[in-house]
């Protein structure tokens, strides 16, 4: 018999209690105030309040709840996909709408294993030409489609 | 009553504009495309699109982005009857029957039941929400902060309860919703708040990167996970026309379809899952033959069909009097207001009666469009259906990138997109659905602006609540809400 029942609720629990902490931390200066005269930090400290208490539920939970084993994550499409939309962040104003586009659509079909490589050649060229047509030509959103330089 | 007739007649001349005709076209043409399409929804879908409405007038960008919402009403049951996937969590119960009628070889009966179903009632909602609307509006009168805040916790708690898997995570998600929404500067004091040092965050997380990062990769990154298996029927669709016999018995279910979706549309936290599911529950419970249900009744599409669409519908009616989004995809709608400049309350209906009654009055005509959209069309739909996943993932993160941008010009926005993907991921692993977090982040400041207000009115007496009577049925109703759904749970412990 296993002490944990459903580690997943272990982690989820471990993220809630970090994440009032990590928020907490950030207003734990500002001024609660009274009930009358709320401070900016009164609904906040309260909520993380909250938070917190919810994490601990759902960490009591784990113990006496059954659930899934531990999840396992998938490393393929969690890579491929942050990579892919990060480069577009970070190229789509250095380099421009016609560089961010490819990488973004190559990087991100990577993450099915079952893409081809034409498969992904076609979508990169027909989405980038799409996107520059509809967005910036015809819709006229300010997005730089090439930036020199 | 009168009244809501001749400011029905008077939207409809807005909506037979050239322009929001075309508009509202589109609109119902994406949402039916959305709706066939399992993995992207309403709530993704508006969020794309809402940068590219700057340009629109506001009439013509809420009737397109309404049409998107209940034209993903009729998408999601094709998908749902010819694939036995739900095209959306509201055509969950038309998998139940509708599959199984097209199984028996009645597909085309059965797509043109939903079809027709969710036509009536898509007529039918649109004079209830003319009423309902100047019934509400007069009613607003007597609502002050309390009575504000205690109707926004109300539709939490049915956010909470309605929500898949426990009431604690559901929880723990409207707590985390509300937290996100007080980032940035504080509107009272000036002070920043949880900005992490952040210049770009000084003015709050925008709700438009969230969404997608929530509602589009999040769920790309389940979709790869676990990939679907989408087994098209095969075999041909044969003749649309249901027989007399199925006819006479489809026209009660989806009258009683539309009245329960219309109701519960209207309250905070319902919507059209809401509306299918207790459609399903009343035929099933009424039906002379309930064993037969599950194996292909019409009464089983008819009615939660009907049911959806009026939901859809009449979930308007508290944004448009109250000021208040009952569900995300609602919220998103009421976003879109804010970007066009419309204060979403009961100013509405007087300072902008043209968008008001235009945005009602063009659902008649969607309605009309969605019917001819989604039944003469359906091959080009099913066709669709067989373009695999992986062609089709790049293209809704290609949307996200540019629509995530374009809120402000700001590459910042598209991280904070990536980063809340991956935190919506890893909450959806763990079983807590995103649509509670989104719903509380919309909410989160009017319910800090009206508690702050009602304590001052009070002069700090949280007593205001429950002496207030429309305050204090409204909390009444949360609890009711709580043990409704607790009690069950309660029993089947005692009993074992």
């Amino acid at each position: 018999m296993r002490a944990i029942k459903n580690p997943n609720d272990i982690l989820f629990a471990a993220t809630l209690l970090l994440m009032a902490g990590l928020l907490y931390w950030q207003i734990s200066s500002l001024r609660i105030g009274t009930i009358l005269r709320m401070g900016p930090g009164y609904m906040p400290t309260a909520l993380c309040g909250l938070i917190a208490l919810a994490g601990l539920g759902i960490l009591l939970r784990s113990f006496f709840l059954g659930g899934d084993r531990l999840h396992s994550w998938p490393i393929r499409p969690l890579v491929f996909l942050f990579a892919g939309l990060l480069s577009f962040g970070l190229l789509v104003e250095r380099a421009g709408l016609l560089v961010a586009m490819p990488a973004l659509v190559v990087l991100v079909s990577l993450a099915d294993r079952d893409s081809s490589k034409g498969e992904i050649l076609a979508l990169a060229i027909g989405l980038t030409v799409f996107s520059a047509g509809v967005f910036v030509f015809a819709l006229r959103l300010p997005i730089p489609l090439w930036v020199m330089g | 009553m009168l009244d809501a007739f001749s400011n029905l007649f008077a939207g409809l001349s807005v909506a037979l504009q050239i322009q929001n005709v075309f508009y509202c076209f589109s609109g119902a043409l994406i949402g039916t495309l959305i709706g066939v399409l399992p993995g992207l929804g309403p709530v993704a879908t508006i969020a794309i699109l809402l940068p590219v409405t700057f340009y629109l007038p506001p009439v013509a960008a809420l009737v397109m982005l309404a049409g998107i919402y209940y034209g993903a009403q009729y998408g999601g049951s094709t998908t749902a009857i010819l694939v036995n996937l739900p095209g959306e969590s509201s055509s969950v119960v038309t998998c139940l029957d509708g599959y199984k009628m097209a199984r028996n070889g009645r597909a085309g009966p059965a797509l043109s039941i939903a079809a027709l179903s969710s036509l009536f009632a898509g007529f039918i909602a649109v004079i209830l929400m003319a009423i309902f609307a100047t019934g509400l509006s007069e009613l607003t009168m007597f609502f002050g902060p309390a009575e504000y805040f205690s109707l926004m916790i109300f539709g939490l708690i049915a956010a909470v309860i309605l929500a898949q898997g426990s009431v604690l995570s559901a929880l723990a998600m409207v707590f985390v919703g509300l937290l996100l929404s007080l980032v940035g500067t504080d509107v009272s004091s000036g002070v920043q708040r949880m900005s992490f040092g952040f210049f770009d965050l000084s003015d709050g997380i925008d709700f438009v990167p969230l969404a997608m990062g929530l509602f589009a990769v999040a769920e790309i990154l389940k979709n790869l996970e676990s990939p679907e298996e989408r087994v098209v029927l095969k075999g041909r669709i044969g003749r649309l026309m249901p027989s007399r016999e199925e006819f006479r018995k489809v026209v009660p279910s989806a009258l009683r379809g539309t009245f329960i979706g219309s109701f519960l549309g209207l309250l905070p936290g319902g919507g059209p899952t809401l509306g299918s599911f207790a459609a399903y529950t009343v035929e099933k419970r009424i039906s002379k033959y309930p064993h037969r249900f599950g194996t292909g009744v019409v009464e089983g599409v008819a009615g939660p069909e009907a049911a959806n669409n009026a939901s859809a519908q009449t979930a308007f009616v508290p944004l448009l009097t109250l000021g208040i989004p009952s569900n995300p995809t609602i919220a998103m709608m009421a976003g879109a207001m804010l970007i066009h400049g419309i204060q979403p309350g009961p100013e509405v209906m007087t300072k902008n009666p043209d968008v008001f009654w235009g945005l009602i009055a063009s659902m008649l005509i969607g309605n009309l469009m969605l019917v001819i959209i989604n039944l003469p069309l359906i091959g080009v739909w099913v066709s669709l259906l067989k373009i695999p996943y992986r062609l089709f993932y790049p293209a809704i993160l290609v949307f996200c990138c540019i629509g995530a941008y374009s809120v402000n010009n700001n590459v910042f926005d598209i991280y904070v997109m990536i980063f809340f993907g991956f935190v919506g991921y890893a909450f959806m692993k763990w079983k807590a659905e995103p649509a509670p977090l989104i719903l509380a982040f919309v909410l989160g400041p009017l319910i800090e602006e009206n508690f702050r207000r009602a304590m001052l009115l009070s002069l700090g007496n949280p007593t205001t609540f429950i002496t207030r009577p429309i305050s204090l049925a409204l909390l009444f109703a949360a609890v009711g809400l709580i043990a409704i759904t607790l009690a069950p749970r309660l029993r089947r412990q005692k009993n074992v």
